[in-house]
């Protein structure tokens, strides 16, 4: 496989895609709103500043999610439209084997994933730094980032991947960027009425749902499970976190080989 | 050599068979003509030969190469389009063939060169979406140019052009041709073809009717129009000759389809059955009427496309 040919091609299509950089600005822009809100909130009301480390435990359990959204719907544009210009072909008749072009668009899903967490650690980490300056106790409570702090990025990235290797097959599957959109969101309502349909029918079933995907990616991004949030009484996590990395970690595979598979059996 | 070679070459879609046993071989060299009606099946065929579509039985062979791994290597050799040219439309014109010039491991230097080629050097920073339809089709020919290779496959180059696009993009193929470079083209546009190319095939409904050279199409389906003073017994007469493929009658005029082109033996024929002519006139007969003779019940649907 030519890596570095594959990289640069992807890098002058990303690039020069103003969806990709309308939604990074969207994107770092609803970002900064809210901690931006939340900074400023913190000024009038000391109590409720955003300060480091634990304002990651917020920023994780809380909007941050939204990233991993954004890289979603982002790859779905990058990556179906490929099948719309019918680019995907192209490429393959100027010299790409299927692998090599799938393995291209492959770069994409991490790369895409950790680009919009990169911008929602830096935006959040930047207004939570200011915060921690503002209230002064800059260096009192020992590092920014504790070791909890960097477990629930890591759980979260995987959580991320995970949605977005979802979004990656439905892209691969359809081919379209609004039907994969519109299917993408469609499974977080279906699983989630599954989810409900299963537990009324009884509590192993309801349990079973607890290792759906939507439900298992989610769960990576719960602060508590590391410790980056102090636990409530009553409320520890009933499946051990490394469950739901294993778990994870299976669909990431799962999606990409599913997608994988699609592409090579199906005629450009 | 065969630089392109098909045996049994069939794909179908479930109920639709869309390419029927096709066998043909396009040599070094040769401009070669996939002549046929839309539907036909000329970009299925295409799709095969460069591997992006599976048969469902038969086999390829581009470049003397054959299977997946095959094809691969052998599409790293040639330049191809498939239907209408496919770019990034929100790349300007070089930004998309330095896509193509990575793949093909192509200096980009030669984008220059190419672009110049087509036409296309002063907008070469345009998107490619703005681009005009010939401009669109010239930048898929340098597309398929760049990296020197040993064939260029092109699909339908002239649709939608206007006649200077048309024009343009003839005369770029004859000037390929005349560098030695393989062209395998497909077309519905006969008299594109019949100016373009030195060999063709016709394909009919997914199976392949004729293959021959144009000159050898064209020459054996000679047309010898008669003229004298009784239609009837000079009709009757040139039935009798052993050589006539057909007679048929338009007007005054008897015409008399040769399965060679010898008309003094006709002529003598005619006057040893005592039918002397008035006038006898050869006349060649051109790619559209040798096409429609050969896809007979496409009639309809091909005169549509004739240029």
């Amino acid at each position: 496989m030519r890596t570095g040919i594959l990289v640069r091609n992807e890098w002058i299509k990303t690039r020069r895609r103003t969806a990709f950089w309308v939604a990074s600005l969207v994107f770092a822009g609803l970002m900064s709103l809210i901690f931006g809100g939340m900074f400023s909130q913190g000024l009038r009301k000391p109590e409720r500043a955003l300060t480091l480390p634990a304002a990651w435990g917020e920023v994780m359990g809380g909007p941050g999610v939204l990233a991993a959204f954004f890289a979603s719907i982002v790859l779905i544009l990058l990556v179906s439209s490929e099948f719309t210009w019918r680019t995907s072909r192209q490429n393959v008749i100027d010299g790409l084997s299927k692998e090599e072009f799938f393995g291209a668009k492959l770069f994409l899903l991490p790369g895409v994933g950790l680009f919009f967490f990169t911008v929602m650690v830096l935006v959040a980490g930047g207004f939570a730094f200011a915060g921690t300056v503002a209230k002064g106790v800059l260096g009192s409570t020992g590092a920014l980032v504790r070791p909890a702090d960097l477990a629930l990025m890591g759980g979260s990235i995987i959580g991320l991947l995970g949605w977005a290797s979802l979004a990656f097959l439905l892209a691969i599957a359809i081919r379209s960027s609004g039907s994969a959109i519109g299917a993408f969101f469609l499974y977080f309502i279906v699983e989630q009425i599954l989810g409900q349909l299963a537990g009324a029918l009884g509590p192993t079933a309801g349990e079973l749902f607890r290792f759906a995907p939507n439900a298992v990616f989610k769960a990576l991004w719960e602060p508590a499970r590391y410790g980056a949030v102090p636990l409530k009484a009553g409320q520890a996590p009933a499946i051990a976190t490394e469950w739901y990395l294993v778990a994870g970690l299976t669909y990431i595979t799962l999606f990409v080989l599913t997608a994988f598979l699609l592409y090579r059996r199906r005629d450009l | 050599m065969h630089v392109i070679e098909t045996r049994g070459l069939t794909k179908r879609y479930g109920d639709v068979l869309a390419v029927d046993d096709i066998s043909f071989s396009v040599e070094q060299g040769q401009v070669f003509g996939f002549l046929g009606p839309n539907g036909c099946g000329k970009t299925t065929t295409i799709g095969m030969l460069l591997g992006i579509i599976t048969p469902t039985a038969g086999e390829v062979r581009l470049l003397g190469l054959t299977g997946r791994d095959g094809l691969h290597a052998a599409r790293q050799k040639i330049g191809a389009t498939l239907e209408t040219p496919n770019f990034y439309p929100y790349l300007s014109g070089w930004d998309n063939l330095r896509i193509v010039a990575n793949l093909k491991g192509v200096r980009h230097k030669i984008i220059e060169e190419t672009l110049e080629l087509v036409g296309l050097l002063a907008r070469r920073k345009d998107k490619f979406q703005g681009y005009s339809l010939g401009m669109k089709q010239r930048l898929a020919i340098a597309a398929t140019l760049l990296g020197d290779p040993q064939l260029v496959i092109l699909d339908e180059p002239a649709n939608g052009l206007d006649p200077d696009g048309m024009r343009e993009i003839r005369e770029l193929i004859v000037a390929l041709g005349a560098r030695g470079k393989t062209v395998f083209v497909s077309s519905h546009l006969l008299n594109e073809v019949e100016r373009t190319c030195t060999h063709v095939a016709i394909l009919r409904k997914g199976t392949i009717v004729r293959q021959a050279s144009v000159h050898d199409l064209l020459k054996t389906a000679t047309i010898v129009e008669l003229r004298g003073d009784d239609p009837s017994r000079m009709r009757a007469a040139a039935e009798g000759y052993p050589k006539a493929a057909r007679v048929s009658s338009r007007d005054d005029a008897v015409l008399v389809e040769l399965q060679d082109d010898d008309a003094a033996s006709l002529n003598r024929w005619l006057a040893g059955q005592g039918v002397f002519v008035a006038y006898l006139a050869p006349q060649r007969l051109s790619l559209e009427e040798a096409f429609i003779d050969l896809t007979r019940d496409d009639v309809a649907t091909t005169t549509a496309g004739v240029a």
